[in-house]
């Protein structure tokens, strides 16, 4: 068992250990072991009820931890909260506003809460991060009229209002347009460029595939994997097979296992499925630079692909990977995990049968 | 810490164009006037706000018509010189701030639960909270910065109606021929005038502090208005009947308790202090004249003891809720 003070890294930003919320019987958050580096873009993954936007209101002090503990910027959190929240900006689910107020006034307010002189000392300030989210021209209309992506936006000034050195946006994309998803992500790749750690709490895997460079999974409270998205990816690295004629998969399928067991180890799990065209392939997780060997090993029974194909993989099939139990051969991989993932999420590309 | 500018300057537009970041002053008690100047703002901007106090504006305007009425209406008839002057004097001060104050009082504890009730309640109903409680200052320099604010919409409100009050009073007192005397007027009287106006508005403030408290338990404006309408013209006026019945019936001890319940009760100890400045401001006859429409024999060191035990029960309570509970809407 860790200790419930965590090891403090000169660079970790966040670094939470054993962190649990319970709400009554339902656990909404088990045990959380996180560690956020200082300049990372880091992805905060998980269905809807995963736990995340708990995590994130653990860390800013809106709910007490039933157990565990949060330090951030070497602070705890249970006590030192003041002086932690100075160093953030958030974005919590919606970002919600005065209704009200115009978008300015607003910020006015946000300015006043978070320390910054009131009076006009800081309208230049405001006017910069209205133009950042190219609200500036909306900025005197109420709030009240404003879009689900113009909300968005404002949520996003005003937690760069005070150039805090830690981002925490949960789900910044939510209603936004595709143009809109483009431009935030542009954002964060700036703020990242600038030295800001950013925290993206996000369940649109290839989003965050996009712009993180570290990633921690949920699943149900827990914490399932934790890492560089580049390790992770390297996972999810498979090569996809076509055979020229349909019938000779389940010869291939066989030999392949057959070399499996005679110790090529490399080919972690062996697949058969249908791609879009309705035609059988073999799906082999493997890293890439295997795929002349697989190509020999069939060439060597007399058999020949049609199509080879590398295939990176991606964070949707690494979360798949980690949170699905093994199948029977032949079967559709994690269609449990993926059905509970696609109930909480809109935009995310279906798994299709890799790019043959 | 003092106030200074963060960043490296980089050009407009440019996410880390931050040296025109000016913080301010982070000590507490600077924190708390922002806060407080903050809460402000949002009122001013609140269409609420101008309604609550035009409310309250033609309430009074309205009280004073009514009796520039009924004085008009003596004057035309047979009554003698005698009665036009007793009527026609609440229009003069220094009958003029008496009635200004019930006014005030009577229509106020209702406006300063509705304003205290939005502005808390909302900040739930709304989902505010969350923005405000992950921007720095402690959630307990929130809450005081409501009650500062509150403070300054009740003085603002009081010192604003009084003078209205009394003008619009001196104004329609031309009608009735009768010229105002100031003979009561002397640094005494201003004491008591001063004392009756800061009793008026502590009344009122314990009355904004139960608003505050139920709103911060319910978590809506509609918990923090409804509740503290219940409690103010329901729940008090329930206990002292049901207090008067059981004294009525009962005997000994029980009745002695039941008699001495209402005693403790927020509308009797405010009456109560109410009244107890009458005898300063009004003289001794018309002190016991008003005393018929209410006596309460409460002192003011015990009307003030029961008002601070409310406003401490009132206040500490949202304090805890607000500092301890979990922020999940």
């Amino acid at each position: 068992m860790q200790d419930i003070y965590p090891q403090q890294e000169d660079n970790v930003i966040i670094s939470t250990s054993r962190l649990t919320k319970a709400f009554g019987n339902l656990v909404a958050v088990n045990d959380l072991h996180l560690q956020v580096k200082r300049g990372d873009v880091f992805g905060f993954l998980g269905p809807n009820g995963s736990g995340k936007t708990t995590t994130i209101r653990m860390l800013l002090g809106l709910i007490r931890p039933t157990a565990g503990r949060a330090i951030l910027f070497g602070m705890d959190n249970t006590y030192q909260l003041p002086a932690i929240l100075r160093h953030i900006g958030a974005i919590v689910e919606t970002p919600v506003f005065y209704p009200y107020l115009s978008g300015v006034d607003n910020l006015r307010v946000i300015a006043a809460a978070s320390g910054m002189l009131s009076g006009g000392a800081n309208e230049r300030r405001i006017a910069e991060v209205l133009e950042i989210v190219e609200l500036r021209s909306q900025a005197r209309d109420a709030y009240s009229k404003y879009s689900l992506g113009m909300k968005q936006r404002l949520g996003i000034a005003a937690a760069l209002l005070t150039n805090p050195e830690l981002v925490l946006l949960d789900e910044p994309t939510n209603g936004l347009d595709p143009g809109g998803v483009i431009e935030i992500r542009q954002l964060i790749r700036r703020l990242s460029e600038l030295g800001k750690t950013i925290f993206l709490s996000s369940h649109i895997l290839h989003e965050v595939q996009q712009v993180c460079n570290r990633v921690a999974i949920l699943q149900r409270g827990n914490l399932i994997k934790q890492g560089d998205v580049s390790e992770l990816l390297q996972r999810g690295e498979q090569i996809l097979v076509r055979m020229g004629m349909a019938e000779e998969t389940q010869r291939a399928y066989a030999i392949l296992q057959e070399a499996q067991e005679r110790g090529a180890r490399w080919m972690s799990d062996i697949r058969v499925e249908t791609n879009r065209q309705g035609q059988p392939i073999l799906r082999i997780q493997a890293p890439m630079v295997r795929s002349a060997e697989i190509n020999a090993l069939l060439a060597q029974s007399g058999f020949f692909a049609a199509e080879l194909h590398p295939y990176e993989g991606s964070l949707e099939e690494v979360f798949l990977e980690l949170t699905t139990p093994p199948t029977p051969v032949g079967a559709h991989p994690g269609m449990a995990a993926l059905a509970g993932w696609q109930a909480s999420t809109s935009d995310m590309p279906g798994r299709k049968g890799g790019a043959l | 810490m003092s106030s200074g500018t963060v960043g490296t300057g980089s050009p407009p537009g440019h996410p880390d164009a931050v040296n025109s970041v000016i913080m301010g002053r982070q000590d507490y008690l600077s924190v708390l006037l922002r806060l407080t100047g903050m809460e402000l703002y949002k009122l001013r901007n609140r269409a609420m706000s101008a309604v609550l106090g035009t409310i309250g504006v033609l309430s009074v305007v309205l009280a004073f018509l009514l009796i520039t009425f009924l004085a008009v209406i003596f004057l035309g008839s047979s009554a003698t010189q005698e009665n036009v002057r007793s009527i026609s004097q609440l229009l003069r001060p220094p009958f003029s701030l008496y009635v200004t104050v019930w006014v005030l009082f009577t229509l106020g504890q209702v406006l300063i639960v509705i304003l205290v009730g939005a502005m808390v309640g909302g900040e739930y109903g709304v989902g505010t909270i969350r923005l405000l409680f992950t921007r720095g200052p402690a959630r307990g320099q929130f809450l005081i910065a409501k009650m500062l604010a509150a403070i300054t919409c009740i003085a603002i409100g009081v010192v604003a109606i009084t003078l209205v009050g009394i003008l619009v009073g001196l104004m329609l007192n031309f009608v009735t021929g009768i010229a105002p005397t100031f003979d009561f007027f002397s640094a005494a009287w201003l004491g008591y005038a001063l004392l009756y106006l800061l009793s008026t508005m502590f009344c009122l403030f314990v009355y904004a502090t139960l608003a505050l408290f139920i709103a911060t338990l319910g978590r809506s404006t509609a918990a923090g208005i409804a509740g503290a309408l219940v409690w103010i013209f329901v729940a008090e006026p329930v206990v002292k009947v049901v207090c008067s019945i059981s004294a009525a019936v009962s005997k000994g001890i029980t009745a002695d308790i039941a008699r001495s319940i209402p005693d403790y009760l927020l509308s009797n100890n405010m009456s109560a202090l109410l009244a107890n400045q009458n005898e300063g401001l009004f003289g001794t006859r018309i002190a016991s004249f008003l005393a018929l429409f209410g006596s309460f024999q409460l002192s003011n060191l015990h009307t003030l003891l029961v008002l601070a035990g409310y406003l401490i029960l009132f206040i500490g309570l949202a304090w805890l809720i607000n500092e301890y509970r979990d922020i999940t809407n």
